[in-house]
């Protein structure tokens, strides 16, 4: 069996609140192995969101561990962080969060920007991505002229701009009517195929269903069953 | 992320709100301007009281009368100094020479024809020999005797020669000042031109007496240079010539010295201690606008952090380090002093004209180097009032940051 690529236990994520403490997330444990599909449901506020931020190394727990590609996460320096997000994570967001004063092109660039690239190169390979993703006439587009399902595309090719191993989406299809969001269900299955791992929070059954584990978190718990 | 893209994003940001950018930068633009404006009216003033005692030798003084505080206007004063006062100091112990002049501006005319501004000098006749040789290119100068007979003789630089006699020569010829004929008798030589605002062939030369006769009158003050025999005898010959005034004037014990005696060493410790007070001025001036600039751009630095929150989240989640983040929104603070400071820099300097066109008393000369010392200004209001903007932005909290609609 291949190494897992996230090992997260008990990670948990408090915010000082008066002279207590709020949990965001009380207690999270889960093993996700390279190449799969992981979906992870609960309700709104179930602290599913923070988990995934933790996941994408933007956030640190206040306790537990946490490893990303055999790495100890919570030993990094702020500098390493910005690394890992930029060239093993790729985000997908609910509402796009692409920038608004900037064409199509430039969004998807903008990962490639932090990572250093030649501009030539990163531009080339930021219009082939959006070319694969069926927008190659939408390149000089800004986010506010294109559809919800075209921004979204935008916004995984930006995730996919710096060829990250993990995808981590956060109710990437919560913004879009039921086509659209199946298109992008479909896009990340497909990532998912060519070998990428995947963790999409959502709260759509119909969308979770594609993952190939779905896992469910309830007031800032997720537990899995040991594998 | 690299120096160029991120000079590139912030001047992106800053694009998309042109006048808020403008509105922020009229501070640094205001304080600026006026900084250089401020700058070269001292170095003018500065100039100008150099040129008004150049050729003042280390064993020379110059006498005036004293302006006498809240009475701005000279000549009005107490009693001015005389003429024949002034040719009475010849007589005190240890001067070797006095040279007297009383100098205004009139307009000449001939015929039809009149120029105004002219220059009118009144001198003794051995004021030619301390002139270079060739001083007068034609005639002659006029001798003692025209000055002890106030005769109406005039000796003419080279624009009222060509103003006023065209093609021909002047010298014989008659002219006019205050409605009165003067005969030309000397034409003076081309006279080279430091100062582009002042043309020194402008410029009429007549006996003193004359001058004093027939336009100044006897209630203005001449000026007076009176060399000594050796620079030792200064300190003496100043409380001479102080002694001198007050018995010719009749002061009473209790009333001040109404003349002022000035070596070349006194003036140019009052012209440093001047020049001083009026650099704290600016330096003052300068800090005040500039910090009132700086909150100006602290402050839409930080709305524009605000703003853009979920921008900042966007590029943390895609790779940005908090340095990232601190640099392009520095760069934007920076870019918008500077940009302030390259607008007040321009102002500043056509302000200048504009000035000295309304105001033509001040003497204001640009010096290029305030130019870099107010971009480095600019430069580190920039940098001080957008760091703190730039910082809280790289430490917002990136989950708040991203749910921030």
């Amino acid at each position: 069996m291949s190494e897992p690529i996230i090992e997260a236990r008990q990670l948990s994520k408090a915010y000082p609140k008066g002279s207590s403490q709020a949990f965001a997330l009380r207690s999270a444990s889960l093993t996700v192995q390279q190449g799969e599909f992981v979906a992870i449901m609960g309700p709104s506020g179930s602290g599913k969101s923070t988990l995934l931020y933790i996941l994408g190394c933007l956030v640190r727990p206040t306790g537990g561990i946490y490893s990303l590609e055999g790495r100890d996460v919570t030993r990094l320096g702020e500098h390493e962080l910005a690394l890992m997000r930029g060239r093993h994570i790729g985000f997908v967001f609910q509402s796009f969060h692409l920038l608004p004063g900037l064409s199509a092109l430039r969004n998807v660039e903008l990962p490639a920007l932090y990572s250093r690239e030649p501009r030539q190169q990163r531009r080339e390979r930021a219009r082939r991505l959006l070319d694969r993703l069926g927008l190659g006439d939408r390149l000089d587009h800004r986010p506010t002229e294109l559809s919800g399902g075209e921004a979204q595309r935008v916004a995984i090719a930006r995730a996919l701009m710096n060829d990250p191993a993990l995808i981590l989406a956060d109710e990437p299809t919560g913004n879009l009517d039921s086509r659209s969001g199946q298109a992008i269900a479909d896009q990340l299955a497909e990532l998912n195929r060519e070998g990428r791992t995947v963790v999409m929070v959502t709260h759509d059954a119909e969308i979770a269903r594609r993952a190939s584990r779905i896992l469910a978190i309830k007031d800032g718990i997720l537990e899995e069953d040991s594998p | 992320m690299s120096l160029l893209d991120s000079l590139q994003t912030a001047l992106e940001s800053l694009g998309h709100n042109k006048l808020r950018a403008f509105l922020t930068t009229l501070g640094v633009i205001i304080g600026v301007a006026s900084v250089i404006t401020m700058v070269a009216l001292g170095t003018g003033a500065q100039m100008a009281v150099q040129q008004r005692f150049r050729g003042l030798g280390s064993n020379e003084l110059n006498v005036t009368q004293r302006r006498q505080p809240g009475r701005a206007t000279v000549g009005v004063t107490n009693r001015p100094i005389t003429y024949e006062e002034a040719l009475g100091l010849k007589d005190l112990p240890a001067i070797t020479g006095v040279q007297v002049s009383l100098s205004g501006s009139g307009s000449t005319v001939r015929g039809s024809v009149s120029l105004e501004d002219t220059t009118l000098l009144g001198v003794a006749a051995d004021w030619i020999t301390g002139q270079a040789a060739g001083y007068i290119s034609k005639g002659e100068f006029f001798s003692d005797f025209d000055v002890e007979d106030k005769t109406r003789v005039a000796v003419i630089g080279q624009t009222v020669a060509q103003q006023l006699f065209p093609d021909e020569d002047p010298v014989g010829q008659e002219l006019r000042i205050n409605r009165l004929r003067f005969e030309v008798i000397g034409l003076v030589k081309e006279l080279d031109r430091p100062d582009p605002r002042v043309d020194p062939n402008n410029q009429v030369i007549l006996p003193i007496s004359t001058a004093i006769n027939d336009l100044f009158g006897r209630d203005r003050s001449v000026s007076v240079r009176v060399r000594v025999a050796n620079e030792k005898d200064i300190p003496a010959v100043t409380t001479a010539i102080k002694e001198y005034f007050r018995q010719a004037h009749d002061l009473r014990q209790d009333q001040e010295d109404d003349v002022d005696v000035l070596s070349m060493s006194q003036v140019t410790q009052a012209q440093s201690e001047s020049a001083q007070t009026f650099s704290l001025l600016i330096v003052g001036m300068a800090i005040v606008s500039l910090v009132v600039g700086g909150i100006g751009i602290m402050n839409v630095m930080l709305v524009s952090v605000t703003e853009r929150t979920r921008e900042v989240g966007v590029r943390l989640a895609v790779g940005a380090r908090q340095r990232d983040i601190v640099q392009q929104f520095l760069i934007e603070a920076v870019a918008l002093s500077l940009t302030g400071g390259l607008i007040g820099v321009a102002v500043g300097i056509l302000g200048i004209p504009v000035l000295t066109y309304y105001r033509p008393d001040l003497a204001a000369v640009l010096t290029w180097q305030s130019i870099p010392q107010a971009f480095g200004v600019a430069l580190s209001v920039g940098i001080v009032f957008g760091l703190y903007p730039a910082v809280r932005a790289s430490r917002l909290d990136p989950i708040e940051a991203l749910r921030y609609e």
